[in-house]
């Protein structure tokens, strides 16, 4: 025995409920998910000011966040910036975002200025200018691109 | 490259419009200072950050140039002042009337701010005499500046993990840092690590007790800069000899006294202004 016309339409408005509901639910919890990435990225980068002297309005140590990508499990690479003193050093660190928290995975140094970066598949492409001979430490010219994957909580160089 | 050559050439002629040519300037120290200048120009990557490399600044740090051969005093506190509002204009990306107030953070003329300063420098005198005291028996070591755990400064050499960059004082002025500098890899430098693992217990005190810097003047006298900017320092001074000075009078590094206040007959408390 078939459906009725009505009975379809029952259905099939019960069909379309569902989709949205568990539409909302995915896009719902999605961005709950991107909050909380975000907020250990920020928490991550807040830990890196430190200030070892009193009464100033700078901190001794600084972090600066340039951008951040999300891989698979948790895992986060955070390209960023440490500053103090005379030295400037661009960075790559990998965190796993786990509950309320995080914990830091693995941290690399680049010798120079990073200029783009691009997350192909679980690979991170990164476009550096470092030091040719004669560069002065401002300023790296020399144009390379390297290449990392993310290996047993390790960053690995390919 | 062009770019950047054509930027310190903007740069030196903007600094000489900005601010005029000293007294106590000749051609030969003012060549010097254009030089250190291109130098500090060429060693800090360009940023757009309010007073990200203000740090940079504090006492005995890298911007805090210090004109080692002057001889008359109030030549060289001028020249902390003028040395600040060039190299501020330059990398703290703040207005003219913000840099000027910079050192005013520094100045605590009030008894509770003045209380929690005597409170800090207690603390921290009654854990570190072992280390002064090595510091100030030692032939080689004069002045240690810690900026973070694995960057800072033993006498005129800046470390980092990375790299070591050792000053020579300027012929003149006596500029340092100056733009006579080696950059130097710790692996290769055993004489300059050693210097720093004789510090590393007095740099962990001084990390832990937010000091500045430690210098030690001819008489043996050790000077603790808690904080500071440009001639306004505040710290503790241990006396080897002489008798605690009055305000008015002068340190080893002409700075004028403003605040001082014995903590016993060998030491007191000071500002400087």
């Amino acid at each position: 025995m078939g459906l009725s016309e009505n009975n379809k339409s029952k259905t099939h408005s019960f069909v379309l409920k569902s989709f949205g509901l568990i539409t909302l639910f995915i896009s719902l919890t999605g961005n709950a998910a991107e909050q909380q990435i975000q907020q250990q990225v920020d928490a991550f980068i807040q830990s890196q000011y430190k200030d070892h002297v009193l009464e100033l309005v700078s901190d001794n140590e600084i972090g600066q966040l340039k951008r951040f990508y999300e891989h698979s499990d948790g895992r986060v690479s955070i390209f960023w910036i440490y500053q103090t003193g005379n030295v400037w050093l661009e960075k790559l660190t990998l965190i796993k975002v786990r509950g309320d928290g995080y914990s830091e995975l693995s941290s690399i140094s680049f010798n120079g200025v990073v200029d783009s970066t691009k997350k192909i598949g679980e690979e991170l492409a990164i476009q550096l200018r470092t030091y040719d001979e004669s560069d002065p430490r401002c300023c790296p010219s020399k144009k390379i691109t390297l290449r990392y994957r993310i290996y047993n909580g390790e960053l690995v160089k390919l | 490259m062009l770019n950047k050559i054509l930027l310190c050439s903007a740069f030196l002629f903007s600094v000489t419009a900005l601010a005029e040519r000293p007294d106590y300037f000749n051609d030969e120290i003012d060549k010097e200072y254009r030089a250190v200048l291109k130098h500090m120009d060429e060693m800090m990557p360009q940023t757009d950050l309010e007073l990200a490399y203000l740090p940079s600044f504090y006492p005995f740090s890298i911007f805090d140039i210090h004109a080692t051969k002057f001889t008359n005093d109030k030549d060289k506190q001028a020249f902390t002042n003028f040395n600040l509002g060039v190299l501020g204009s330059q990398f703290l990306n703040v207005k003219e009337q913000v840099g000027t107030k910079l050192p005013n953070l520094v100045i605590c003329k009030k008894e509770k701010c003045t209380e929690q300063r005597l409170k800090l420098i207690r603390s921290f005198l009654d854990v570190s005499e072992a280390e002064i005291l090595a510091f100030k028996n030692s032939q080689t070591l004069k002045l240690v500046q810690q900026s973070a755990p694995h960057v800072y400064r033993v006498n005129n050499t800046f470390y980092s993990p990375t790299q070591l960059i050792s000053y020579t004082p300027s012929k003149y002025a006596g500029f340092v840092p100056s733009a006579d500098y080696k950059i130097l890899s710790p692996d290769a430098e055993p004489n300059l690590m050693e210097l720093s693992a004789d510090t590393q217990e007095l740099r962990d005190l001084m990390v832990e007790y937010k000091v500045a810097a430690i210098t030690k003047d001819e008489y043996d006298s050790v000077n603790v800069i808690f904080g500071g900017l440009s001639d306004n320092h505040w710290g503790v001074v241990l006396l080897e000899k002489y008798t605690i000075p009055k305000s008015g009078d002068r340190n080893a590094f002409s700075l004028e006294y403003d605040i001082i206040k014995p903590l016993s007959k060998t030491s007191f408390y000071y500002q400087t202004n």
